[in-house]
């Protein structure tokens, strides 16, 4: 898993969070994370950034998470909403979506 | 009624030396898709302590978090400014909402600690941050479940953001009881703490579960003296 090459972009509005976020989300060989911490600049991000999976934690809200889910659904982005704040979920959204991946390939 | 059955030697092992922890869901380094989660229900750690070590201070956000003291005691620190000790007897509940850091220490410099921790969905997301922590009644009482948690702050035991009520008892050989689940929709995961029950025609030793859903009431008898049971009753859908 930590050397299939991902482009994450991380939202969560809660800072300390999202930092330790970034920094899980940059421990396989070939993953690359930016971190977000607003909303209203979500899409933007993506707009401008490879993306391969959109990790969603505190304050992902209406309108903007129905538009973020239209988005992605359109541009092949994978979102995991991550509950839990740390690594103890994250890893397995993770396998969950390489086996994903793997499976439609 | 649908079960699905959770030997204990077939769930996930982690020893780390300070912490040998088992996983009755996917948690951490151990991953096994059929075994994501029981409806909300989404880990439920069985973790044994070494004395004096702990988990340092990590985050949590949007989950329900249920610490369950099986013997020893276990020494809490948070974000919110909450630090407490919290014993066999007693159960813990935190909603992280929209974050809070905490570290969870056995208290204890020559003793293991042994506790159940456990993580349910919320029913809502990004709610302000709470702890929280209680004495039980006295389990000890057998042939009773007592409901040590609930989704209402005014019912017995204590509360979380989620319609998931748990209940524990200690049972003498032979008794024979049942369980109404709470609310439709809901299914029950029975988790044997200690000894060994009959649970819907299926018998189930120390540390081994049953999922049952599908049904409103759920029949279970001890089959030995001291048999604990905990029985956790949780929404099986996202709504």
């Amino acid at each position: 898993m930590l050397h299939t090459p991902i482009n994450f972009v991380a939202f969560n509005t809660n800072a300390p969070i999202l930092r330790i976020l970034v920094r899980i989300l940059k421990r396989g060989a070939s993953w690359e994370c930016i971190g977000v911490s607003e909303i209203e600049k979500l899409q933007t991000t993506l707009q401008n950034t490879p993306t391969d999976v959109l990790v969603i934690g505190v304050g992902g809200k209406e309108p903007y998470l129905s538009e973020l889910e239209a988005y992605c659904a359109n541009n092949d982005i994978h979102i995991i909403h991550h509950y839990g704040g740390g690594s103890g979920l994250l890893f397995n959204s993770i396998q969950a979506y390489l086996d994903q991946k793997e499976q439609t390939r | 009624m649908k079960q699905v059955l959770h030997p204990a030697g077939q769930r996930g092992a982690a020893n780390h030396g300070w912490l040998n922890s088992h996983h009755s869901f996917s948690f951490a380094n151990y991953y096994n898709p059929q075994k994501m989660n029981f409806g909300m229900l989404r880990v439920l750690n069985d973790d044994t302590v070494a004395p004096g070590m702990g988990f340092g201070k990590h985050p949590h956000d949007n989950m329900e978090i249920i610490s369950i003291p099986l013997s020893g005691d276990l020494e809490h620190e948070d974000s919110m400014g909450n630090k407490a000790i919290i014993k066999e007897g007693e159960i813990q509940a935190m909603s992280a909402g929209t974050g809070i850091f905490h570290s969870e220490y056995n208290a204890s410099k020559t003793n293991e600690v042994k506790f159940l921790q456990i993580w349910i969905f919320p029913r809502e997301k990004d709610v302000t941050p709470r702890y929280d922590q209680i004495l039980l009644p006295d389990l000890s009482k057998a042939n009773t479940l007592h409901q040590v948690l609930s989704p209402n702050p005014d019912d017995a035991g204590i509360w979380v953001h989620q319609d998931t009520w748990f209940n524990m008892g200690t049972f003498d050989q032979g008794k024979s009881q049942s369980y109404d689940v709470q609310k439709a929709q809901n299914g029950v995961y029975a988790f044997v703490i200690d000894g060994s029950f009959e649970i819907e025609g299926q018998t189930l030793g120390k540390r081994d579960a049953i999922g049952l859903w599908e049904t409103d009431k759920i029949d279970f008898k001890s089959l030995e003296a001291g048999s604990r049971l905990l029985l956790i009753d949780v929404p099986m859908n996202f709504n």
